[in-house]
């Protein structure tokens, strides 16, 4: 499976929250609330490549990208970068790191420091990391990356549109020449047109500067533009993932199939938004997920007895995995075969 | 309702913005406002009065005409006389000086700590925030006067020790609100992507989260000065402050307080003085809030 | 079937700021007839949540309807006494928000709000609460709220999202009203709820004969559900028509371009089109076409006028190109100003 050297790669990693416990919990001797927002994940992330995490909210995928970031700490598993085991790093190795693995945030504004010039906010990291005035990228080269004119250098954060922002945010990551980049819903916020602009820039920063990305998104069909590969994650859990062909016009895992159904994409001809969409119900409580298969208590192909055991990945075709412990019987369900995503 | 959003689909957001222009903006909201005028006017004059009181007042604040003692107000004594026979306008206005000496350093080196003590309790977190907190709020239980007396009693009266005293009075004011200040910038994305960048926790304390709480905090400060003159004045009244001959506006208190019966003014005036200082800074301090930062207007000024 | 429920004819709205008179809509016109599914889309600025509320009455002191008529079945609702257009809001129109919590008294129970709603709409007399709880009971169950009659009791805080997007439909719905506004009702969720939702949506409108105006900034989604579709750019309608039309073949240069920027799950392409520049401002509105500066068709005639709706290909268009009349059929094209689409 280790053909590509991985830049990047999680062995079964988790983390968990805490839950603040009020004196109505302790009183009523509820136990101490453990979230575990991210469980036992797998991913990998080659050079160059650019991979896609997709899920609803609440499924723990911008957790996954900050705790794979050193953000948040990692609970269980490990956490490889460039063939080095980082998941127990200390504040002087992850400040080293830094300079390697960045982050895009979700909010183009909130992300940026409100007091500071676009100048400073882009010199920041130079200053952060001492790094020798030979070694850095001139203000106006960092806004050219991005495709911004070095008129918006005196700017404040307040002055700049949602776009703009987003790109100062961009090249603010790409100041220290990054090799890998989370990318945290790139897209939000932001209109179709200067949506469309990020994702060009994106895809152009790979094949420009071999940058890896791990693109955490709730829509697929901005994965179909740039993944490479794809990971579904559900309730903590990745239930699939697969090259983009794979999981997003072969999706097996029955939740990527309601997922794929519900998010629309441009169909001159109309579909029928009443069978569309396929699932019932809401997501669970990460509080309190369901046990074995965590997509059971919505999915059609559940059954009692069998779908309490937690499923793991496995392949269902080379490099094409789901964790579905029903795989066989789902893949020759005949309603299976008719519900076409 | 997203129609007005709508309209504003360039870039909004309020605050923020250059240091410069935010200044030069607030000085014409100022100006524009009439409780602003009045305490730039009144804290404009203390100023000048505090750097050079010889070139306004007609007698030097220590020269002594033991017959012309407590006289009422006259052409000669705007003001009237003293016990001492000294005059008493020229003592109120070398007074000034002394108010601000004492007032300036103790407020600011009480910003200064409680910054320290607010921010490292905020940053920090967990058990080291509950326990500074519980010794703020025991602190701040004491009114300043209380907690001045006793510190004073302790360390035995002298200008240097007033400013101490009302420097630790006046700590857990600040420690508070910046305290709740970095709170609730801790939580912003922008820290979390200085993180991300591999700033260090001091360095976001320095260079982005001062910045955003400063303004706030020096706004507070000056609607502590007058506090402190009050609190300084009733030291020295009480004989544990600045010590006579030095013209403190609480010396020249108690100094007419002896001789109340034969010759009020000094007593009168020195009232006058008192409070109109107190209001110029107070006016001037609440003013520049309200334009700066409304938030702030729920924080109450310091009981006394 | 009646012809054109509501028709809104050269709507004029425009909104007073700080030294500026905006023109914030010009020359709306558009009909949406009973049974019918209209898709308002355009990017933010556009004007298309502007145009609900003028409908609704229901503009921001600063607003005001400066021209056009609003008609509602025979009635006009511009020049409406006040009092009548409350009345008609409910049981003759009824919108739907994006934010459900916003349209939702956190300290009433949902019943209680429902319940004080419908009354204030019944004459005198005429309101008989236990029957409205049934009824209101068998309509939530109907939009899939589980355990409906135990749960009116409860606050809008104890609903998800999603439920209680569904709560405020199952107000609107029952005082049954022919037309219903919806305002990016589903943009605060996540994607299997807005399938759920949608679907719902395109239920009540077959088996009620709903008509409904599906305010959005989603193309996928309207394609999907939508039978029209007005698309909207800086206050005017730049084109009209059947979804199936304009979707496969948009004519105005702007809804071509926004087509093309969207990321799609069935083309895979290098690059995706963006729209060169940014969307000119209110109160600094081009003298002509004001999508000319930032248009790969623009000619001089562009510049000069604004050009005026005509029928071309079954739909309503706001362009010259295609129109051989005017003067821009004989002249020669600008040097491109970005990528065409």
């Amino acid at each position: 499976m280790n053909s590509a050297p991985d830049l990047m790669r999680a062995d079964a990693l988790s983390t968990h929250f805490a839950m603040r416990q009020g004196l109505g919990d302790r009183l009523r001797q509820r136990g101490a609330g453990l979230v575990r927002a991210v469980d036992r994940v797998d991913l990998r992330v080659a050079s160059g490549e650019i991979v896609g995490l997709v899920g609803e909210s609440g499924c723990g995928k911008t957790t996954l990208g900050r705790t794979i970031l050193g953000l948040l700490p990692a609970a269980e598993g490990t956490l490889t970068f460039d063939g080095v085991d980082i998941t127990r790093a200390g504040r002087g190795e992850w400040r080293a790191l830094r300079r390697r693995m960045q982050m895009i945030f979700q909010d183009p504004y909130a992300s940026l420091s409100p007091r500071m010039r676009v100048s400073a906010l882009l010199e920041e990291p130079y200053r952060i990391h001492d790094v020798p005035p030979a070694e850095r990228y001139a203000v106006h080269e960092l806004l050219e990356m991005v495709g911004l004119s070095s008129e918006q250098a005196e700017k404040y954060p307040h002055e700049l549109s949602g776009g703009q922002a987003r790109r100062i945010g961009i090249a603010r990551t790409l100041a220290l020449r990054p090799e890998f980049i989370v990318a945290d819903e790139p897209t939000s916020g932001l209109d179709v047109s200067a949506a469309a602009a990020i994702l060009n820039l994106i895809q152009d920063l790979r094949r420009q500067h071999g940058l890896a990305f791990l693109v955490i998104t709730h829509n697929v069909n901005t994965l179909a533009f740039l993944a490479d590969r794809v990971a579904v994650m559900y309730l903590g859990r990745v239930v699939e993932s697969g090259t983009t062909a794979d999981v997003l016009e072969r999706p097996s895992h029955p939740y990527t199939r309601s997922l794929l159904a519900a998010v629309p994409d441009i169909e001159p001809d109309g579909v029928d938004v009443e069978r569309a969409a396929l699932i019932e119900g809401e997501i669970p409580s990460p509080l309190d997920p369901p046990s074995g298969c965590r997509f059971r208590t919505r999915c059609p192909h559940a059954r009692p007895g069998i779908c309490e055991a937690s499923p793991t990945l496995a392949e269902v075709a080379p490099g094409h995995a789901i964790a579905c412990i029903r795989w066989p019987e789902v893949r020759d369900d005949e309603a299976w075969a008719q519900s076409g995503v | 309702m997203g129609a007005v959003e709508e309209i504003a689909a360039a870039p909004r957001r309020p605050a923020g913005g250059g240091a410069l222009r935010g200044l030069r903006t607030t000085l014409r909201e100022l100006l524009r406002r009439p409780a602003g005028v009045i305490g730039l006017l009144i804290v404009g004059l203390l100023i000048v009065l505090a750097v050079a009181p010889g070139l306004v007042a007609p007698y030097a604040p220590d020269q002594q005409v033991l017959v012309d003692r407590l006289q009422g107000p006259s052409a000669e004594h705007l003001l009237g006389t003293d016990k001492l026979g000294r005059d008493i306008l020229s003592r109120l206005i070398h007074g000034v000086g002394i108010a601000l000496v004492v007032a300036l350093p103790a407020v600011l080196s009480a910003l200064v700590i409680g910054i320290l003590i607010g921010v490292t309790a905020a940053w920090r977190g967990g058990l080291l925030d509950a326990v500074l907190v519980i010794v703020l709020d025991a602190l701040q239980a004491f009114p300043a006067v209380i907690l001045a007396l006793a510190l004073l009693a302790l360390l035995g009266p002298s200008l240097r020790n007033v400013i101490i005293v009302i420097a630790i009075a006046f700590i857990p004011g600040y420690a508070r609100v910046a305290r709740a200040l970095v709170f609730s910038m801790k939580g912003n994305q922008w820290v979390e992507a200085e993180r991300a960048l591999g700033a260090s926790p001091l360095r976001i304390v320095i260079s982005h989260i001062l910045p955003n709480i400063l303004p706030s905090l020096f706004i507070l400060m000056a609607m502590d000065i007058p506090s402190a003159i009050v609190v300084e004045a009733g030291l020295s009244f009480l004989g544990l402050g600045v010590q006579p001959p030095t013209p403190s506006w609480g010396v020249i208190l108690a100094d007419g307080f002896e001789s109340v019966m034969q010759s009020p003014w000094a007593i009168v005036f020195a009232s006058i003085v008192l409070m109109i200082s107190t209001l110029g800074f107070t006016l001037l301090g609440e003013t520049v809030r309200d334009i700066v930062d409304p938030r702030l207007a729920g924080v109450q000024r310091r009981r006394i | 079937m009646s012809r054109g429920l509501l028709r809104v004819e050269h709507l004029e709205v425009r909104y007073r700021t700080a030294g500026a008179d905006l023109p914030v809509l010009r020359d709306v016109s558009l009909h949406i007839d009973a049974g019918e599914i209209v898709g308002v889309v355009g990017e933010s600025g556009c004007g298309k949540s502007t145009l609900s509320s003028a409908i609704l009455r229901l503009l921001p002191p600063n607003g005001a309807i400066a021209g056009g008529a609003i008609h509602l079945g025979d009635r006009e609702l511009t020049s409406l006494p006040a009092e009548e257009m409350r009345r008609l809001r409910g049981p003759e129109i009824a919108m739907v928000f994006q934010d459900p919590l916003s349209s939702l008294n956190p300290v009433f129970t949902v019943w209680t709000q429902i319940r004080d709603a419908v009354r204030a709409h019944a004459s005198r007399g005429a309101f008989d609460a236990r029957g409205l709880r049934t009824r209101t009971a068998a309509t939530l169950t109907e939009l899939g709220i589980p355990d409906a009659e135990r749960r009116l009791d409860d606050y809008p805080h104890q609903f998800s999202g999603g439920m209680r997007q569904r709560i405020v439909i199952a107000m609107a719905l029952l005082l049954e009203p022919q037309l219903l506004i919806a305002d990016e009702p589903t943009s605060a969720l996540d994607a299997t709820m807005q399938a759920q939702i949608v679907s719902i949506l395109a239920r009540l409108r077959r088996e009620r004969d709903m008509a409904i105006m599906f305010v959005t900034h989603d193309l996928a989604l309207v394609s999907h559900l939508c039978d029209r579709v007005v698309v909207m750019y800086t206050g005017v309608v730049v084109e009209e028509g059947p979804v199936a039309r304009v979707f496969r073949d948009p004519i105005h240069p702007y809804t071509r371009a926004l087509l093309a920027s969207i990321p799609s799950r069935h083309e895979h392409v290098e690059r995706l089109a963006t729209i060169p520049g940014s969307v000119p401002s209110l109160s600094d509105l081009p003298a002509g076409c004001p999508f000319a500066d930032r248009c790969s068709a623009v000619r001089a005639t562009c510049r000069s006028s604004v050009p005026a709706v005509r029928q071309q290909d079954g739909r309503l268009v706001r362009c010259f190109a295609g129109d051989p009349s005017s003067p821009y059929a004989s002249e020669p094209p600008e040097v491109a100003v970005g990528t065409a689409p």
